[in-house]
């Protein structure tokens, strides 16, 4: 064994001929072990452990400086991460036994010993140490690791619960207790025989949508069911809303496509009957007129009972075309409670535009209005593509939502060329189609704004052109909130 | 005494015939052409004193033609546009291009004849209802 490998043993005696004799003892072990440090006092103990690496501390209780427990609880101190064997008389061998429970290693009786057993006595005190050193730090990182968990799990966004198999509640988080506001019991019972992955509505104390998700795990040697509880609530509604804007613009560029057949379909109808009348109605005239020679008066009756058939004809063609002119929209509205600006982010974030042209909506304080969902998508909708429509590419549009008395305003801007002045009053009359620009939007049917002010209108509101903050086309569009809000 | 002359442009020939003989018993002096191509080289080299122009026909429309002709003819000449589908959004687009007025097919005798007295003899002349101005 090599010096550096032997046992580093601190002898604490200050009696010279004890300590002589241990260290002949000591020495008696064939491989040498020990390499032996010999102090005579506590203060030059402790002295001496402040500075150097010790392996074993063989300490006597009486010393000069320090007598019996004092010098077992000092040394115990300075040397914590050290094994201690005290040494002591048969007169106190309870104060050796004592110092045993506080932690030292071991004892010895002075005498009572022999070389062999000393040695051996010592090594497993070395031993003993070193195997609750490694036990001590191994605890204490499970209890850190532990703690942390219970903190992670504590804190957790998501509820968790742990049930047994009977369905008591083994462990219940904070997100768990507040979702509910019940105690874990009822939690508990709440629980059983839910279904996973599905929107759950919970109404008390706050009215929400959970989606549970439960797992069986091995618990202390048994089977357990972990139920994750997570709050979707904004989620779902997002979702349905998002979904419920895309049905309603899909909706709305159906009926428009629709209206655009029909009205294509009903003028070359139109045409189609009008056009053969044409030259009957005028011939007739011209018989009728005696502009072509004169008539007997019953020829004259004859022709008279033509005209009056080609006018029949006619008047049902004019009819034709007007009773089936577009009509904003034959449903009638089903207006709910609206909120803005929530609401209007999927429908900004469904429109098509070019890159370079921004439609942004404006963070604003939450409204509420009263309106048919598919109503207020056709109307933005509309709105947005006007602006983009009559403009250059890179307009940029804006949508904005103000407080207003009795409900909302939206407001729907772009920085384009505007809407000259004289034209305002018209924009919102059918048919009219002001070209502001000879863009993608030239060949409307000039039933936009005016649709705009039927569905506006019908749910209470009104439509405007207005002076914008960004130089451009600026309609304010007032809504009336909830009939049940005063 | 001078029949005014009226252009005829329309590519239904029986309602040009039954326009013809309208035109011709009530003084005036009717050229007719059945396409807008011909229709404009026309209004260009004849000088007509009015002009009755149908919209819907093939390859040119009454639109286009209206698009090509000059502003100063357009201003000299009235143009009374005949119709078959006459809806509100054509009307005001055919008196933003210069047309005077507008008449829908199938169409009574004495309205166009009105028309053409109200343009080139006496404005304050009587309109019957189904003859359209611009507003």
């Amino acid at each position: 064994m090599s010096a550096n490998d032997r046992i580093r043993l601190l002898l604490v005696e200050d009696d010279p001929a004890d300590a002589a004799m241990l260290e002949a003892l000591l020495h008696e072990h064939p491989a040498q072990p020990f390499r032996i440090e010999t102090v005579s006092s506590l203060v030059e103990a402790t002295a001496y452990l402040a500075w150097h690496p010790v392996d074993l501390v063989l300490l006597d209780l009486h010393l000069t400086d320090s007598e019996g427990w004092a010098t077992f609880e000092t040394l115990a101190v300075f040397a914590s991460r050290v094994p201690i064997v005290v040494m002591s008389s048969l007169a106190d061998e309870e104060l050796a036994d004592r110092a045993v429970r506080y932690g030292a290693q071991n004892y010895l009786i002075k005498g009572e010993t022999n070389g062999r057993l000393l040695c051996r006595l010592l090594l497993h005190a070395i031993e003993r140490h070193r195997i609750q050193s490694a036990l001590g730090e191994r605890t204490a990182a499970l209890e850190e690791s532990e703690g942390r968990f219970r903190v992670v799990v504590e804190e957790l966004a998501d509820g968790l619960v742990i049930l047994d198999r009977g369905g008591q509640p083994l462990l219940v988080n904070r997100a768990a207790r507040e979702l509910f506001g019940a105690t874990e019991a009822a939690i508990a019972v709440w629980l059983m025989e839910r279904p996973n992955n599905r929107p759950i509505r919970i109404e008390k104390p706050k009215r929400r949508i959970v989606e549970l998700r439960s797992n069986d795990l091995p618990w202390d040697g048994r089977t357990v069911t972990s139920v994750l509880i997570r709050d979707v609530t904004e989620q779902y509604h997002n979702r349905k809303l998002r979904i419920r804007v895309q049905e309603a613009q899909l909706r709305a560029k159906q009926a428009e496509e629709l209206g655009r057949l029909r009205s294509e379909m009903v003028a070359k109808v139109t045409h189609e009957l009008r056009t053969p009348m044409t030259p009957m109605r005028s011939i007739i005239d011209l018989l009728a007129d005696g502009a072509v020679g004169p008539l007997s008066a019953e020829q004259r009756e004859l022709v008279g009972v033509l005209g009056e058939n080609v006018d029949r004809l006619s008047r049902f063609a004019t009819k034709v075309l007007t009773t089936t002119r577009l009509d904003a929209d034959a449903n009638p509205p089903d207006p709910t409670a609206v909120e803005l600006p929530e609401a209007l982010r999927p429908i900004v974030g469904l429109l098509r535009h070019d890159e370079g042209t921004t439609i942004e909506l404006a963070d604003a304080a939450p409204q509420e209005v009263w309106i048919d969902l598919d109503d207020l998508v056709r109307v933005i909708t509309n709105l947005v593509n006007n602006a983009i429509a009559h403009n250059a590419p890179g307009v940029r549009v804006q949508i904005d939502v103000r407080p207003a008395d009795g409900g909302a305003e939206i407001w729907v801007e772009d920085n384009g060329q505007g809407i000259a002045a004289e034209h305002r009053s018209k924009v919102f009359d059918r048919f009219v189609q002001l070209s502001r620009h000879e863009g993608p939007g030239y060949r409307g049917t000039g039933l936009g704004l005016s649709i705009c002010k039927t569905l506006i209108e019908r749910a209470g509101g009104h439509i405007e052109v207005a002076d914008g903050t960004l130089g451009g086309a600026a309609f304010r569009l007032f809504l009336p909130g909830p009939p049940s809000t005063p | 005494m001078i029949r005014p002359r009226v252009l005829i442009i329309d590519d239904e020939p029986m309602i040009r015939m039954a326009l013809r003989i309208m035109l011709r018993v009530n003084g005036y002096d009717p050229i007719e052409v059945s396409d807008a191509i011909h229709g404009l080289e026309v209004c260009r080299q004849a000088a007509p004193d009015a002009v009755l122009l149908d919209l819907m026909m093939p390859v040119m429309t009454g639109f286009d033609l209206l698009r090509a002709l000059s502003p100063e003819f357009k201003a000299s000449t009235p143009i009374v546009i005949l119709s078959a589908v006459g809806d509100a959004a054509q009307e005001e687009q055919c008196y933003a291009l210069g047309a005077r007025a507008l008449v829908v097919k199938p169409f009574r005798n004495q309205s166009v004849l009105s028309a053409l007295n109200h343009f080139l003899d006496d404005p304050s002349g009587p309109l019957p209802d189904d003859v359209r101005l611009p507003p």
